[in-house]
């Protein structure tokens, strides 16, 4: 019993430290194409022809009905798509899918320099008022009152805030979303 | 410190040096140096590039394919093959903290006496590597030779879209966008050290015969090197053609410098019109 115990917690520590998964809890093999970090133009659209291989597609029908598949190869006039698991690839052709009421892709929007900008301008701002706050909630006759003034206080929190800013303006405005496809 | 403690110090250093530094381990393995190649080499008007002396290298060398490892040359349809090669190693190092990854291999052509890159390949750590296959082309153009290839994960040389002439109706065809890297001198490097550096050719062909990829004939209207500040863009790595609003657009995308040396993406979109006219509307 004591073995069997020392032999599973060996275990947990290789998962843990090696980041191993068992081979009974892998899943099977995806049979997806690698995804392409696609952009949308300098204009804020995404033509057809930008499609890429991996790419991932919606369809909404004129019932309101979602389909999503996967480009596989973009032809001349056709789009070959490829269904996740097992269904048969789809052939597309450009004037077909006119027929959708909207296609989407997954891309990243266009970046401005504006937004990239604001978000650090509204993380140093939200710092800033950190600072304030947290300086005035020390005690009078704290050391750290002493030690630093709220000038110290605003600037070092407002700097961490703008760093917070940025990375949290990145992750939420700088990833894949859906976006509409313009068709020829 | 006393003579005793002074030589324990010592030796916990050779050993702490020699646990970190690595540990060879008597097994043996084998590494794909490079995977077999098969290709086609054509002109950029379609024709096969015949007797075009191919040079196969792996590791790291002052000049292009200054290591070479195979030799061949293309037939008359433009082909040719290579094997793949392999080393042998008999003592596997643990080293920590280092990732190791398969080897890279270089393939040369001799263009017009100028030995020339033209493909980058990977092998594999294991015995043998999945094969490559590409299809190269050969420009000429003032005077001056450059290649490219495609395989299947990077087009370097694309063809699509559609031109026309507005002044001679009839006359249409097909644009083609081909990718090189070239020495180039560029700023902050010090004079005769020229970094290699993206350049991008685009060609107004019209198709003249044969519809398969190996009968198709061009013929070439117009020739055009794209502007690029290849002291702020430092490589392409995407070339595409699409369509906005009914005008072709060639987009290329890559990496640019940016604030403390860093690397940002950079995408650079030309116009693309009757023969001879690309217009950049977008990038840096």
């Amino acid at each position: 019993m004591k073995m069997q115990v020392a032999a599973q917690l060996t275990q947990l520590v290789a998962l843990v430290l090696l980041g191993v998964r068992p081979l009974a809890a892998q899943e099977p093999l995806s049979p997806r194409l690698p995804e392409p970090l696609l952009r949308e133009t300098p204009w804020g659209d995404f033509p057809l022809e930008r499609l890429l291989p991996g790419a991932r597609l919606r369809l909404t029908s004129l019932d309101g009905q979602h389909i999503e598949r996967q480009l596989v190869a973009l032809g001349d006039s056709v789009l070959e798509l490829r269904a996740p698991v097992g269904d048969p690839t789809l052939r597309v052709s450009f004037t077909a899918l006119r027929a959708y009421r909207k296609v989407e892709v997954r891309a990243l929007p266009r970046w401005s320099d504006r937004v990239g900008v604001a978000s650090v301008a509204g993380g140093v701002l939200l710092g800033a008022v950190a600072g304030a706050i947290v300086h005035n909630q020390r005690k009078p006759s704290s050391a750290a009152v002493h030690r630093h003034g709220q000038f110290d206080d605003i600037a070092s929190v407002a700097t961490i805030g703008g760093m917070v800013g940025w990375e949290i303006g990145i992750q939420t405005l700088r990833r894949p979303r859906w976006r509409p496809v313009t068709l020829p | 410190m006393t003579p005793h403690r002074s030589r324990f110090a010592w030796l916990a250093l050779v050993a702490g040096v020699a646990v970190l530094a690595g540990c060879p381990l008597p097994a043996s393995y084998t590494t794909a140096t490079s995977a077999p190649v098969t290709g086609r080499i054509m002109w950029d008007d379609g024709t096969p590039a015949r007797d075009i002396p191919i040079v196969l290298a792996t590791g790291w060398a002052r000049t292009p394919c200054g290591k070479a490892m195979l030799q061949t040359a293309t037939d008359t349809a433009g082909a040719f093959a290579l094997e793949g090669t392999s080393e042998h190693h008999s003592v596997v190092w643990i080293v920590p903290n280092l990732d190791i990854v398969a080897p890279r291999f270089d393939l040369c052509a001799s263009v017009n006496d100028t030995l020339r890159h033209i493909y980058s390949g990977t092998g594999s750590l294991q015995a043998t590597a999945d094969p490559a296959s590409v299809t190269c082309t050969i420009l000429r153009w003032e005077g001056s030779t450059h290649a490219s290839c495609n395989d299947s994960y990077r087009q370097s040389v694309v063809t699509g879209g559609q031109w026309g002439d507005s002044t001679k109706p009839g006359r249409e065809g097909l644009y083609r966008v081909l990718l090189t890297e070239q020495p180039t001198q560029v700023k902050g490097y010090k004079k005769n050290y020229p970094q290699d550096r993206p350049w991008v050719y685009v060609q107004w062909l019209e198709p003249i015969g044969g519809s398969d990829s190996a009968s198709r004939r061009f013929l070439i209207d117009s020739t055009v090197s794209l502007p690029i500040d290849r002291n702020k863009v430092i490589a392409i790595e995407r070339v595409q053609l699409w369509r906005r609003e009914g005008q072709w657009m060639a987009s290329l995308e890559g990496y640019k410098k940016s604030f403390m040396n860093d690397f940002t993406h950079a995408e650079l979109i030309f116009a693309l019109g009757a023969p001879g006219e690309a217009m950049k509307v977008a990038g840096p």
